[in-house]
């Protein structure tokens, strides 16, 4: 389907990648989602390169969606004209959307217990042990689709479909900064203490956002993230190591 | 290096300057100043560039000293007056939109305001707090910027380097009008108007709509007739906009402001023009706004209007 605009006042202007939102007011099918979201960035990427060369200027920031692409721009500097035109001949040539190499990361996570209170009742839910869960969650290859919501927020999706849930029904007023936390195809990592209707199978204790890291944001669109397991003695190791805006860990593969 | 030592910081005082572009693709909000008018007007009366950081101050009673002379302007407010004390205990009140000299242990109150629900307060000086991605800007959910990423309490301090430049005495060209609260607001339909019947748009366009009391940095709600979507109040999550106005599943419009998140799951049936959004933060809770429609490209002209009004608020010097 052929992307479509939409304005969104007149500092902002939204490429809907689907098509949908016009034309039926639904959303595409899961599968298809990934792809859009990878589109979504790639088209970021593509439109960051012409700001670069000074090719176009007025856009102000560019936040990719799970299947559409939001331009920020001044409208002192560009009309929303002139940025369609622009970015129309960019959606012409898709051969340079390409998907781009990203970093890999293995972030260590102690599941369960009072670190995942939902692990019993989300392994009931998929009729799977423990164990079971965990082996399945830390080795599966997850993308991160979004960021979004908070800093360092990522949206991570590609969740085994074994382990797919919906949120809970009752949201929790009080979830833990670092809790990992599983619904739908995704998993996410909340960055603070905050309200939460996720299922929470364990805790990250890398930051995912400390201002005095000279990248403060850990995890970046794109980028692919799976987990090791850890035990109570080496979560607080880790956390330890974090005190002082240090990242104890690297990514396992380069971009 | 001076000080600013907060006495009192009223319910909602916090840090403020023009806000962090360019990263919200790291989930890290925009921030800045909710009313950017008042923000400009300020930094400019006391020799700041346009973008600096001041005091943004909800509802008042906000009272602090500093131990340094420093120019003050109070802006945002077609008609409040700062409270000034010196040390030997003289009084003297400034009228919003002007500049004001302040010695060494002067002390500065902002009585409750009636002619805003919001000021920002511009200094001729730096914050020496750290910035984040380039601002000074409170966010209050993301926990960052300003003073430990919240609200200034009583018993604050804040280390500031006073500019050097002698004073100039100013004065906005016409800060009564300029600041007059509004009653009606312009929007854009989109980027979800789609999702709503043609009848649920004339509601939002055909009725008065109430401020609620429930407004924060992040947003604003807005209480009248339920507006229903044609399927679903959910969308896959896209990028906001500072003014967008999204529509949950209850049917009450919630205006999307400085502190907004970067993305989110709900239909956007209009945003607030950017030529408005100042003065839709100036206004008090309780108070009924009408919503008008204009295209896109009228409402880029009229952002360039606005920048016009905007600079010639800044041409008057007083001799």
């Amino acid at each position: 389907m052929k992307p479509v605009w939409f304005p969104a006042g007149d500092r902002g202007l939204l490429l809907d990648l689907t098509g949908y939102g016009a034309q039926l007011g639904g959303l595409p099918p899961a599968e298809d989602r990934q792809a859009f979201t990878r589109f979504a960035r790639a088209l970021a990427q593509r439109i960051k390169g012409l700001l670069t060369a000074g090719q176009l200027n007025g856009i102000t920031d560019l936040v990719p969606g799970l299947a559409s692409l939001l331009v920020h721009y001044d409208p002192l500097q560009i009309s929303a004209a002139e940025i369609k035109k622009n970015v129309s001949i960019i959606l012409e040539a898709p051969d340079d959307l390409a998907h781009t190499p990203a970093r890999t990361w293995q972030l260590p996570v102690l599941y369960g217990a009072e670190a995942g209170p939902d692990l019993a009742e989300v392994a009931s839910r998929c009729k799977m042990s423990e164990a079971q869960v965990i082996e399945t969650h830390a080795t599966t290859m997850l993308e991160v689709g979004i960021m979004g919501f908070l800093p360092g927020l990522a949206y991570m999706t590609g969740l085994h479909p074994s382990l797919h849930l919906p949120r809970r029904t009752e949201p929790r007023t009080h979830v833990a900064g670092g809790s990992v936390a599983i619904a739908m195809d995704q998993t996410v990592i909340y960055p603070l203490d905050s309200p939460g209707g996720w299922n929470l199978i364990g805790l990250m204790p890398i930051p995912l956002f400390d201002a005095r890291r000279v990248e403060p944001v850990l995890l970046k669109a794109g980028e692919r993230v799976s987990f090791m397991p850890v035990n109570a003695g080496e979560y607080r190791k880790l956390q330890e190591a974090c005190k002082d805006g240090q990242l104890p860990i690297a990514p396992i593969q380069a971009g | 290096m001076a000080n600013l030592s907060i006495i009192a910081a009223g319910p909602y005082t916090t840090v403020q300057d023009s806000g962090r572009t360019g990263y919200q693709a790291f989930g890290v909000p925009e921030g800045g100043t909710m009313d950017d008018d008042a923000r400009i007007c300020g930094n400019w009366l006391v020799g700041n560039s346009a973008d600096a950081a001041g005091l943004e101050v909800y509802i008042g009673g906000l009272h602090f000293t500093v131990d340094a002379p420093l120019v003050i302007a109070l802006t945002g407010t077609p008609s409040d007056q700062l409270h000034i004390t010196s040390q030997s205990g003289a009084e003297r009140r400034i009228e919003a939109g002007q500049t004001s000299q302040l010695e060494s242990g002067d002390s500065v109150f902002l009585p409750p305001m009636r002619g805003s629900n919001l000021a920002f307060i511009a200094l001729s000086c730096v914050f020496d707090l750290p910035a984040v991605y380039g601002s000074l800007s409170t966010s209050l959910n993301a926990q960052l910027g300003g003073l430990d990423g919240r609200r200034l309490a009583a018993g604050d301090g804040i280390k500031i380097t006073p500019q050097e430049c002698p004073y100039q005495p100013r004065a906005l060209h016409d800060n009564a009008n300029f600041f007059a609260p509004a009653d009606s607001l312009s929007v854009v339909l989109g980027p979800q108007d789609y999702a709503f019947a043609a009848e649920e748009i004339d509601k939002l366009l055909s009725h008065e709509w109430t401020l609620s009391p429930k407004m924060d940095r992040m947003g604003i709600r807005l209480t009248g007739p339920s507006i229903a979507h044609k399927n679903s109040a959910d969308i896959l999550s896209d990028g906001i906009v500072k003014g967008a106005v999204q529509v949950p599943g209850d049917g009450q419009p919630i205006i999307m402001m400085a502190d907004h998140q970067t993305t989110g799951g709900y239909t956007k049936i209009a945003c607030i023009i950017s030529a408005d959004l100042g003065k839709l933060a100036r206004l008090h809770a309780h108070k009924k706004i009408s919503l008008v429609t204009v295209t896109q490209s009228e409402a880029e002209a009229l952002a360039g209007q606005h920048a016009a009004e905007l600079a010639k608020q800044q041409r008057n010097d007083v001799a």
